[in-house]
């Protein structure tokens, strides 16, 4: 294939731009009868499209203990979990009767605050199960406050799916992981 | 002596091999290949990738580098790469003077030739694309970085050789971002496009969730437990991490990011139930969107920044909804599946990826928007969630837990070629970069 068509063109286009580079000497490159004094002038290094890398890893954080008194009463479980049919917000009898109890404790204990953590079974999307566990852990906040609870020691949040109590995937595993704990806290 | 045309050339080839931006060659031939591909249907350029030349101390690394390039190739959908057994057929040359007509009888069009060098901590490539049918040099170019970047040096190769052809960049530079367990808690970690270099990113010990990449890759925002709320985060490129400052909830969950990165779409809950709102993120201030006692989340703003699709559980049960970007104007996407989640728009907005409930199980869904129909990319065991799709639109990245636990895997827009990318790590919400 004949190439003078295409070799004028880029002479002229490097006449155009007027760029004058440097070349590695590879003597591959160079045939026998090119003499050396037709290479142009080498000034500074030739450009180069740099790479690089972003978002380390973020250092360890301390990890903060609550006060011994709520660590005792959490460790021994003194307000029980309750729990929740599939795809459910509904308290059944017994998870009101459990609630009952916990608020004897509560109403005993008025200096505490605490959390209600509202899970879901694995059924069902990450995103809707987020506020799934957030509906089951706000319908324990109100039924507390109508025993007598005050709102202000309770805050709620939701764990949605991720974290289960039951690693299992049948009815016996998501039986225990539809539920609501309760974590005293400062 | 008098030059002649093709030693002029061959002069002019260790020049044009150092950094020059792609010359424009007006006077191509006919048989330039980069015709092939012109709307939407195109050959595939049959392209053949001899090994780079190396020193000895650079071998291991120009191999990776060569391997590299040829699966992103690969992956790319643009090429196909002439089998390597074949290229010992075609006899040595200097580079920069390959044999163009032993090429072609190969079969390949192209021929990407590599020189890897290494320096220290240093790699060094270079590459130049040659049209064999017309013999001419299409580019040359060099690259360096770090040696322990030696693969995304060659993502970067990959990149410029579709963008040759396609007018636009491959997708071999982006990353994928996705949860996966570590210890007691679930962390953000970041991986390459194709599964390789994972890397986790936070350290809180706690629950992490749903990354979402800013438009210009240089953020991400997810939501994590690390505080006493959970709440939504933004990490910036440079490690620095901010709380957003969502509406006061118990909840803010499932952010989105508007095309132009100034605003995040989320769900949060201030009264006993999920709605959606908007972030103006410069001025701090919240809008919200959506007034219902149901439940609204899993928002996703449409390209244009125009609409937000979501999901609603208004009729009785999740489904998807658009809304304008005033959370006006509502209607319903979803008619077929009892439990629809996760849209996610294609870049040209033209589809809406979706996760719907089929038989006790998620498939990955795709709505066609023009013609409303809805057409399944996966079927059989296991759930198929959350899916995303590439920055071109070729391809979506999804969890899925076919294997048993859920991984990250890639899929072709059509639902072919699916790859898992992670390994029994419980990896779950991917989100893809641009």
């Amino acid at each position: 294939m004949h190439h003078s068509r295409p070799g004028s063109i880029l002479l002229l286009l490097l006449a155009l731009t007027g760029v004058v580079t440097g070349c590695k000497k590879r003597a591959a490159e160079v045939t026998p009868e090119q003499p050396a004094a037709q290479e142009p002038a080498r000034p500074q290094a030739p450009p180069q499209r740099e790479i690089e890398d972003t978002f380390p890893t973020e250092p360890v954080r301390d990890a903060v203990e609550p006060p011994r008194d709520i660590r005792y009463w959490n460790e021994l479980g003194v307000l029980r979990t309750v729990f929740f049919a599939f795809d459910s917000h509904d308290l059944s009898a017994s998870t009101q009767a459990t609630l009952r109890e916990n608020a004897t404790w509560l109403k005993a204990h008025p200096d505490y605050r605490f959390v209600i953590q509202g899970h879901c079974d694995e059924r069902g999307t990450i995103e809707y199960n987020l506020a799934l566990g957030e509906r089951r852990a706000a319908a324990v906040r109100d039924y507390l406050a109508t025993l007598g609870v005050t709102r202000s020691r309770m805050r709620i949040l939701s764990y949605g799916e991720e974290r289960p109590a039951a690693r299992g995937h049948d009815e016996a595993a998501w039986s225990q992981n539809r539920r609501a704990e309760f974590l005293l806290e400062e | 002596m008098q030059a002649s045309p093709g030693s002029r050339l061959r002069r002019l080839l260790p020049l044009l091999a150092l950094g020059l931006a792609p010359l424009p060659l007006a006077a191509q031939s006919d048989a330039d290949i980069s015709g092939q591909i012109s709307g939407r249907s195109f050959t595939r350029i049959k392209i053949a990738t001899p090994a780079a030349a190396a020193e000895p101390p650079a071998r291991d690394a120009a191999d990776e580098v060569l391997a590299t390039i040829r699966d992103d190739l690969e992956f790319s959908g643009f090429f196909d790469v002439v089998d390597p057994a074949l290229y010992r057929l075609v006899p040595p040359a200097p580079p920069g003077s390959p044999r163009h007509a032993d090429w072609s009888a190969i079969g390949a069009d192209a021929l990407v030739e590599t020189r890897v060098g290494t320096a220290g901590r240093r790699i060094d490539v270079e590459a130049r694309l040659h049209d064999n049918p017309s013999g001419t040099l299409l580019f040359a170019r060099r690259y360096g970085g770090d040696l322990e970047l030696a693969r995304r040096v060659a993502h970067q190769v990959s990149d410029d050789l579709v963008r040759h052809y396609t007018g636009r960049s491959g997708v071999a530079l982006t990353r994928i971002a996705f949860v996966s367990r570590h210890g007691t808690g679930k962390e953000i970690y970041l991986m390459d496009y194709d599964g390789r270099r994972v890397r986790r990113l936070t350290t809180t010990g706690t629950i992490n969730l749903s990354p979402a990449w800013s438009p210009d890759a240089e953020e991400l925002a997810f939501v994590s437990w690390r505080g006493r709320q959970p709440g939504i985060y933004r990490m910036s490129a440079e490690g620095e991490l901010r709380r957003l400052e969502s509406v006061a909830g118990e909840l803010s969950a499932a952010p989105d990011w508007s095309p132009d990165g100034s605003q995040i779409v989320y769900s949060s809950d201030p009264d006993g139930n999920t709605e959606l709102y908007l972030l103006d993120v410069a001025r701090g201030r919240n809008r919200r969107l959506t007034h219902n006692p149901a439940i609204d989340t899993s928002p996703a703003f449409s390209p244009n920044g125009r609409e937000i699709a979501f999901t609603s559980d208004r009729s009785g049960s999740p489904q998807i909804y658009l809304c304008d970007a005033e959370g006006l104007n509502v209607r319903r996407l979803t008619r077929t599946g009892g439990y629809n989640d996760s849209a996610a728009w294609s870049p040209r907005a033209d589809r809406l990826a979706y996760a719907s409930r089929v038989e006790g199980r998620f498939q990955i869904f795709v709505l066609d928007l023009a013609s409303e129909r809805a057409v399944a990319l996966t079927e059989g065991p296991g759930n198929n969630e959350n899916p995303r799709w590439s920055p071109d639109g070729r391809h979506l990245v999804f969890a899925s837990d076919r294997a048993g636990s859920y991984d990250i895997y890639t899929m072709r827009a059509d639902g072919s070629d699916v790859r898992r990318l992670t390994r029994g790590g419980d990896a779950y919400t991917p989100d893809w970069s641009r």
